[in-house]
């Protein structure tokens, strides 16, 4: 049994079809051109959306500055350096006005906007290098 | 020395790019003399490329602890040639098996040996392809996998989602199929 067993691994063996020399690299060439491809992709899709983040960050931070002026902010923050005795008897209140005074809703826009455009950034640059460079054979 | 399947998985992973590639020249005759059996020389490279392009895109899914990565390509491989015949309305691998079920295969007594004389019969090459091609694909699969790719039993069986106890009785009645084509083939 083992012996007809050895036997017929053999004539298997010989019987194996075997292909193209050039298979192996058609088939990683594909791979390559797919992997390109979806860099491309991405690289553009990440450059778009940066872009975009950066152009709406100055009418965001115009909007914000004007509403810093508007809501008085720095008057109070002056308050800091001018009349530092007040401000140990009302720091609470202080506090308060300042925080009440911010302008929530543009600073966090601006905020966002701004990781948005850093976060494209870094990905994008990612993509910048020639995929062919990074599939270097082992 | 020769890295692992496994080592090999774990340096692309970590972004070396070429140790797939390293991947891909250890597996493309492997799966090229598997699929040239189902669906002719003339396809048998876009399959094992449509093979290598659904690895690439899900190796970083693979679990490394969980399987081989043998039994997993070649799972790919028998599901990629089922699906394209499926396209060609030719027979599935599934069409194939015998109406009764398993079960009854099972039952079937060990008549595995094959005599000195068939097995000098299939020496020749040419003569045993044919042969080859007149089995079921299912038993075909299970032979190939078995003396070509030299893969266990139980490695078959999770290739091809098949209980162990399967795939040996198919094994038995492909060998005693082969036998009775050596016998009964004309002088």
């Amino acid at each position: 049994m083992e012996k007809a067993n050895d036997t017929l691994q053999k004539v298997f063996t010989n019987a194996k079809y075997h292909p193209e020399l050039s298979l192996t690299d058609d088939i990683w060439h594909a791979i390559v051109v797919r992997q390109q491809r979806i860099q491309r992709i991405k690289f553009w899709s990440y450059s778009f959306v940066g872009a975009f983040s950066l152009v709406s960050l100055f009418p965001v931070l115009a909007s914000l500055f004007r509403q810093f002026v508007e809501s008085g902010f720095s008057e109070y923050l002056s308050l800091v350096f001018s009349d530092s005795g007040s401000i140990v008897l009302y720091w609470k209140e202080l506090v308060l006005t300042i925080a009440d005074s911010l302008p929530t809703t543009s600073l966090i826009l601006s905020l966002a906007l701004l990781f948005v455009f850093l976060l494209c950034v870094r990905r994008a640059a990612r993509y910048v290098k020639s995929p062919v460079e990074n599939m270097k054979y082992a | 020395m020769e890295r692992s399947d496994e080592e090999l998985i774990t340096e692309y992973l970590k972004g070396n790019q070429g140790a797939f590639k390293a991947l891909l020249d250890r597996y493309t005759p492997l799966l090229y003399n598997f699929s040239v059996r189902f669906v002719g020389i003339s396809v048998a490279a876009d399959i094992v490329q449509e093979v290598f392009i659904k690895v690439w895109r899900n190796l970083k899914h693979f679990d490394i602890s969980k399987a081989h990565f043998k039994t997993w390509v070649f799972t790919i491989t028998r599901n990629t040639i089922t699906d394209y015949l499926r396209k060609k309305k030719s027979i599935v691998f599934s069409d194939m098996e015998t109406p009764d079920g398993d079960s009854l295969i099972d039952t079937v007594p060990d008549k595995a040996d094959l005599p000195d004389a068939v097995l000098e019969k299939l020496q020749d090459v040419q003569y045993l392809n044919t042969l080859l091609q007149g089995l079921p694909a299912h038993y075909q699969e299970v032979l190939v996998l078995y003396y070509q790719e030299e893969m266990t039993f139980a490695e078959i069986g999770k290739a091809l989602s098949k209980p162990l106890n399967t795939v040996k009785s198919h094994h038995r009645r492909a060998l005693e199929q082969l036998r009775k084509m050596v016998v009964n083939a004309p002088k």
